[in-house]
């Protein structure tokens, strides 16, 4: 029986050694999910991670595709994606790589500002560090969604995981911006941001810049007493921008328009043309351009210049919102029902030789018929292109303020733009049933 | 959480286990008697002595071997029966009645009287099997082959078996496709087992060649293998759990026998050479303008490729006393490329020892090493001297000048300087451990544990000098990766019989698989311009990667066997197992298996009047079912965030792929039926297997529409069949002085994709390689020539052919996804194509079969061997040839200088896909081996062996191209005859000697 004994530990030592092993092994190598939205470290650290990827791989398509459509920029390649952009109408096909880009990039930013939002609220941590959490992705959630709505004509108000977002319309995705701004505003006001928080993001002053958004998007939604009075909220020696560091973090409009021989480049004289060409002397022109005699080899054969501006190199920073904007949106809000007051704001643009990021045209007082809204309206519409050159801006402020142009179903290298809307990118169509109809143009 | 109720539920198992190993010792027993010693003298059929006989009293552990004369002696209890077994030969048992017992072994054909260890409880012979497999003994593995790896050698020898050997570079990676791809996304290769231990064959890469990747069996010296066994399916492999649905092969490695002490050794040397040159320009002539004038062409591939030598020693010592066995060897290996500065060695050792400890207890420990190194050169999709060598117009002479500049020839690299300057080596070091103990606790009763480990560490180091054509700073890379695999398996079997015509087997196992990996390299882009100072500044490193993964496998298995009176098998079995790369609602996978055999020619009616005829016949069939995680890397059931700065805060960000934790393996459901059958006094052995396999679950990374904020994920959302048949034939037409033999292998199969997500997906390269709904998996698809209802080319002004246009038409697949099919469009009054460029599918490189036949003649002493391997029926997508068309060193421009065909007619055809897919189609003269057996019989040499051979020497076939062999997908899933600058398998001489002292 001794030997049986033997037999029996000796075979127990080797069954026991099965009970140790190992079955769960977290990944050494990235957090998951559930590892950074239940923390409040993880929070901050999504909340940056956000920032980092918009303000490179967002912001790219954000200026350059509805850019290519609007002739801020001309095309220097033979690749598909520019040329079928510059092309428009009804050739725009639904699998464009830009206006996937554009769409697939917004919708992953808003995901992070939505489980941001999902999940602050149940981690422990100091008043106004929370406040600024949920404020900052408040507003970011309000900006990303806002971009698309410049660009589709519908938009899902919230992600969804199972792939069938539902798509709302352009007042109401507009009526949502607004509303997240205000509680972002009213976050603030309970509890003011922490320092911590505000070293968290850097750059950026937050009460000015949700003020600057509520009255682009108030201005968007026809509300013209509600975008004055955000735009007067706005203090405009205030500057928020978005930084490079010129290595792991590099300007993405340099990136496409500058660096190494583009594909890209803006085009002569603003992409404009006629009476919209900017008036000799405008400051405005050696600030975002400097002169090349590069010219599109077909699309229209434009000349195309150098960027320089925001764009001069990888590090330099972009603004978030321009002052100059605030004193359009005022003045595109007074002509509605105050052509004087609008011409005073056209005025402070045309005269601004002060502005905090150097944007100062210089130039004298309007000279035109003040008295006639729709010559206010496309002084505005001439200032804004400049004054806003290469911002992502420009497809909203044609359509908006030249509304009663149609673009062409043909292909169109010149009108001042060539689609209302984009279709929606063939991946959500394939996958998602609620995805409505593409415009007709 | 997690982690506790798993731990609770292997504790719950552990502790049912301990009870019922208690419940096998209580029966333990221990029995002594009288021993007698026992000689006599073991032939063949015709008078020859057999060595090597394995000589054992049944019921015992004693032992013996014959010696070189085919005698033997042992001591053995009277009245105890001594069973006699070789490889080759139909075991036989005989009881003792005398001290003297010649003995005569006649041929086993079909060898079912072989034991099998892999799949089944404990020992099975073939006989018993419900499912055909395969197994080759190291008489098969031909030792003339200049086998670099196990793969090779296994060419020609495993019916249903796609072997095939993806680049001629020394080291080149070989993939293993057992009965079709079974998988979309992962490796197709099977779970490799070499002497218990779960071994690492990963293909991946240290640096970026561009297509040839190594694959770590390459580690291996096959000279090391005694046997292997190979089983082909989820039927056969259910017991392997999650990992067996593309099959296990198990490799045995040489042991001990008992009997005098063996030496031997073996050397060889080897003489490579490129088999056939790519076509290339050859018109001494160039246009200027439109007319051609006279100009000297080169070839390039007289600089890039050299005829090079190889040598291969291998030493092994092997003996067994009383209670010890050993085995030890010792291996060098060299080999140069064909392609110039190329080349892969390997040093190897390799020492078992078998210790008997008591009547009770064996104990085996067996350690391997190797240190494998290889210089390589960047080929395939990646910038090398054979890429550069598509785009290149050959008119310039690239050598360097006299201060030993490269001229710059455009965007490309200049080959030359590639040849010359590019340093790529690999170098891994490998050490393979095991410890096995195996119990008796009593009549019946046999336990099992192995531990096993595989550790391996590897150091990739790239580097271009500053200065170089196309990398004007140069670059450097330095990678290192450490895998670390161990498994941790206990097996129990227990043998009774229920009545005396059933007797049953009973196997219950655990076993708990981990591995790791850490990957960490640096790259600089900025290289001095000093040559020869090589190592990396990390001040200046300008990217790098540091990637680490560990992954867990689990499993038990119950396995039931029952026999009936040695005509009738039935076995049952299932496997529980999980994996921590999947989700933890899915973890929990069952795998059932039924398997059952009926060797009619034992039955009674069974009269020696058809015996005479067909000496042997069996019917088996098999139904199982087995996973396959190679498709998941670790971690894929998380949504991971990766890392970035901004204002120099660290963030997190959510990769594009979404985690998915609903993953589980893919599922193979496989059905076989077959036969065994020797005919005419075993001069004729026949293996016929059909199966059917359904392989569900497949895991593919699909698109999701963006609103869910990501771009794709993982998802167990495909699936296909495999069907397929397989044939083996052995023939021994003559035997005596002079023998002659043939063996044969067919396979067919005929894949199928029965679902993807959306009807079609793009694999690889570019969209040309894809999974389409009610195609075989990975055809071509592309763009293709405009042709007339009645088939003819519709040729555009110039008479040359041109692209399909027109409009695609939706239609639904089987699995209902819709799919757009190409409609031409002509215009009306020119009749010329319009509308949109056209793709459809273009080819399929999957063949319709594969077969080898080997002869092997012998007379006494003198051996010949002819292996032809065959391919018929596949596609290759070529992209060597594609390039052909529009650049100037191909040989298109140099027939349109030479007027054979009209100026420009070639460079449309760049354009159209269709034009450069070729038939993959070949007959290969594989070997032709030579060899010598001079029998000295002296005490201090034997005999010595002399083989003088050639491989790779003749390919019939209309491949246009180096070798419509190689794949530049190289080892990955799915991916198959796609060529693009990939290095041709080379033609070899060997002369080889083995002294047996």
């Amino acid at each position: 029986m001794k030997l049986l004994k033997y037999k029996i530990i000796f075979i127990l030592a080797i069954a026991s050694m099965f009970v140790a092993c190992e079955t769960d092994f977290n990944n050494v190598n990235q957090p998951a999910e559930d590892q950074v939205l239940s923390t409040k470290d993880g929070l901050l650290l999504a909340s940056i991670g956000m920032t980092q990827h918009f303000s490179t791989s967002s912001l790219a398509p954000i200026v350059e595709i509805p850019g290519l459509s609007t002739r801020e920029f001309g095309n220097l390649s033979t690749y598909l994606t520019p040329s079928e952009l510059v092309a428009g109408g009804t050739s725009l096909p639904e699998d464009n790589a830009g206006t996937t880009r554009l769409w697939s990039r917004l919708l992953r930013d808003k995901g992070v500002a939505e489980s941001i939002l999902a999940n602050a609220d149940g981690v422990d941590m100091e008043a106004g560090t929370k406040s600024g959490l949920k404020a900052y992705a408040k507003f970011f959630k309000a900006m990303t969604l806002g971009y698309l709505i410049q660009n589709f004509e519908q938009a899902p108000i919230n992600n969804q995981a199972d792939g069938q977002a539902t798509f709302s319309n352009k007042a109401t995705v507009l009526a949502e911006c607004i509303s997240l701004l205000q509680s972002a505003n009213a976050d603030l006001a309970a509890n003011a941001m922490s320092a911590e928080f505000e070293a968290t993001i850097p750059g950026m002053d937050f009460p000015n810049m949700i003020n600057a958004f509520l009255a682009r998007y108030n201005l968007s939604a026809d509300n013209y007493t509600a975008a004055i009075s955000a735009a007067n909220a706005v203090d405009l020696s205030s500057m928020s921008v978005w930084l490079y560091d010129g290595s792991s973090n590099r300007n993405p409009v340099w990136v496409f328009a500058v660096d190494s021989d583009p594909d890209t480049k803006p085009q002569d004289n603003f992409g404009l043309l006629g009476d919209y060409i900017p008036e000799a002397g405008d400051g405005r022109i050696d600030f975002y351009l400097s002169a090349s005699s590069d010219v599109e080899t077909d699309y229209g054969f434009h000349g195309v210049e150098n960027a320089v501006g925001f764009f001069s190199n990888a590090s330099s920073s972009i603004p978030v919102y321009l002052p100059g904007e605030m004193l359009l949106i005022k003045a595109e809000a007074y002509a509605m029902t105050d052509l004087a007051s609008a011409e005073a704001q056209i005025n402070l643009v045309r005269e601004k030789t002060d502005d905090v990021f150097g944007v100062n045209a210089g130039l004298d007082a309007w000279t035109g018929d003040a008295t006639d809204q729709t010559a206010v309206l496309d002084e505005i519409y001439k200032n804004r292109c400049i004054e806003l050159f290469m911002s992502g801006m420009r497809l909203e402020d044609s359509r908006r303020i030249h509304d009663s142009f149609t673009p062409s179903n043909a292909i169109d290298y010149v009108s001042e733009r060539n689609r209302n809307y984009y279709p929606y990118p063939y991946q959500e169509k394939a996958n998602n049933t609620n995805c409505p109809a593409d415009p007709s143009i | 959480m997690l982690n506790q109720t798993n731990i609770n539920q292997m504790n719950n198992f552990m502790k049912q286990f301990n009870l019922l190993l208690i419940a096998f010792l209580l029966g333990s027993i221990t029995v002594f008697s009288q021993q007698i010693e026992v000689s006599g003298t073991i032939t063949d059929e015709s008078g020859g002595a057999i060595p090597g006989v394995s000589v054992e009293a049944v019921g015992t552990d004693l032992g013996t071997q014959s010696n070189f004369d085919g005698n033997y002696t042992i001591k053995v209890e009277s009245g105890k029966k001594l069973k006699f077994s070789y490889v080759g030969m139909k075991t036989l048992t005989k009881v003792i009645s005398d001290t003297k017992l010649d003995i005569t072994l006649v041929e086993d054909i079909l060898g079912l009287d072989e034991v099998i260890i892999t799949g089944t409880s404990g020992l099975a012979t073939r006989k018993q099997l419900g499912s055909s497999i395969s197994s080759v003994s190291a008489k098969d593995l031909s030792e003339s082959k200049a086998n670099v790896s196990i793969g090779e050698a296994l060419q020609g020898q495993v019916a249903g078996a796609k072997i095939n050997r993806n680049s001629g570079d020394p080291s080149g990676g070989i993939s293993i496709q057992l009965r079709g791809n079974s998988t979309l996304a992962g490796s197709s290769d099977p779970l490799y087992i070499i002497d218990g231990v779960f071994i690492n064959n990963s293909s991946a890469s240290l640096l970026n060649l561009g297509g040839n990747t190594q694959n770590r069996l390459v580690d291996i010296d096959p000279d090391d293998i005694e046997r292997i066994e190979i089983l082909k399916g989820a039927a056969a492999a259910a017991i392997y759990g999650s990992r067996a649905s593309n099959g296990v092969v198990q490799i045995f490695t040489k042991r001990g026998k008992t009997g005098e002490p063996k030496i031997s050794f073996s050397t060889s040397f080897n003489a490579n050479s490129i088999r056939e040159y790519l076509p290339y320009n050859d018109t001494q002539l160039t246009w200027d303008g439109n007319t051609a004038v006279p100009a000297e062409r080169y070839n390039y591939q007289d600089y890039i490729f050299q005829k090079s030598t190889g040598y291969q020693n291998n030493l092994s010592i092997s003996g067994s006393s009383d209670k010890t066995g050993y085995s030890i060897s010792l291996s060098q290996y060299d080999n140069e490329g064909i392609v110039k500065n190329t080349d892969f060695s390997r040093l190897s050792g390799r020492i078992r020892i078998d210790q008997k400890v008591n009547e009770w207890m064996d104990v085996s420990i067996g350690s391997f090493f190797s240190n494998s190194f290889s210089n390589d050169m960047p080929n395939g999709s990646n910038y090398g001297p054979i890429t550069s060598l598509l785009f290149a117009d050959n008119i310039n002479d690239v050598s360097p000048d006299e201060f030993g500049n490269y001229p710059n020839i455009g965007w490309m690299p200049n080959p030359y300087e590639s040849i010359d300057r590019i340093k790529a080596s690999q170098e891994y070091f490998r050490s393979i451990s095991d410890i096995q103990v195996k119990l008796r606790p009593f009549n019946g009763a046999t336990i099992n544990y192995t531990f096993g480990l595989d550790n391996s560490s590897g150091e990739g180091l790239l580097f271009i000098p500053n200065g170089f054509s196309t990398f004007s700073n140069g670059r450097a890379e330095k990678v290192t990766a450490k895998s670390l695999l161990y498994n941790s398996d206990l097996n129990m079997s227990y043998f009774t019989k229920i009545t005396d015509d059933i007797k049953s087997t009973t196997g219950i196992g655990y076993s708990y698989q981990y591995d790791e990996t850490d990957r960490f390299g640096v790259i600089n882009s900025e290289v001095g311009p000093i040559d020869g100072v090589v190592t990396l500044n990390p001040s200046i490193v300008t990217g790098g990667s540091d990637y680490r993964t560990q992954r867990a496998i689990w499993g038990g298995f119950l396995q039931q066997s029952f026999d009936y009176k040695d005509q009738l098998f039935l076995t049952l079995a299932g496997r529980m197992d999980g994996a921590s790369t999947f989700g933890a609602d899915n973890r929990q996978q069952f795998y059932p298996k039924v398997s059952a055999s009926y060797s009619i020619s034992d039955a009674n009616f069974w009269s020696d009047n058809i015996k005479n005829i067909i000496g042997t016949f069996k019917l088996r069939t098999a139904w199982g079912q087995a996973g396959n995680l190679s498709a998941l890397q670790p971690y894929k059931i998380y949504t991971n965030y990766s890392a970035g700065v901004y204002g120099g805060n660290i963030g997190y960000y959510p990769q594009t792929t979404q985690g998915s934790a609903d993953l589980k393996p893919e599922r193979q459901t496989e059905f076989e039926i077959g036969f065994d059958m020797a005919l005419l006094n075993d001069k004729i052995g026949i293996e016929f297997s059909y199966y059917n396999q359904d392989i569900e679950d497949l895991l593919i990374n699909h698109d999701l529409s963006p609103s869910t904020g990501f771009v794709s994920r993982f998802d167990n959302i495909g699936s296909m069949t495999n069907k397929g048949y397989e044939i083996l034939v052995k023939a021994k037409p003559v035997s005596g002085d002079f023998g002659w033999e043939i063996s044969s292998t067919f396979s067919a199969n005929k894949n199928n994709v029965t679902h993807v997500e959306g009807g079609k997906m793009s694999m690889a390269f570019w969209g040309y390689v894809v999974a389409i709904t009610d195609q075989p998996l990975g055809v071509f698809y592309g763009t293709y020539i405009a042709r007339d209802d009645a088939g003819n080319e519709v040729l555009d002004a110039n008479g040359f052919v041109q692209g399909a246009k027109g409009h695609y038409e939706e239609i639904t697949l089987s699995d209902g996804e819709t799919y757009l099919q190409a409609v031409q469009d002509f215009d009306p009054i020119s009749g010329q194509p319009t509308g949109n460029t056209l793709k459809k599918v273009l080819g399929d490189p999957n063949p319709d079969f594969v077969a080898s036949l080997t002869n092997t003649f012998k007379y006494k002493d003198l051996s010949l061997r002819i292996q032809f391997d065959m391919s018929q029926g596949g596609d290759v997508l070529s992209w060597d040839k594609r390039m052909n068309y529009l650049f100037a060193g191909g040989e298109a421009t140099g027939l349109e200088l030479s007027g054979e065909i009209p100026k420009g007619s070639s460079s449309p055809k760049f354009g159209i896909a269709e034009a450069f897919i070729e038939d993959g189609s070949y007959v290969k003269l594989r070997e032709v081996a030579l060899s010598y057996n001079l029998k000295l019989n002296k005490s201090y040499l034997k005999s010595i062996k002399i083989t003088a051979s050639g491989n790779n020497l003749i390919s019939w076939d209309d491949h246009w191209g180096f070798d419509p062999e190689v794949n530049t997908g190289g080892q990955t899933n799915g991916v198959t005859g796609v060529q693009m600058a990939s290095v041709p398998i080379p033609r070899v001489f060997k002369l080889g000697m083995k002294f047996n002292f």
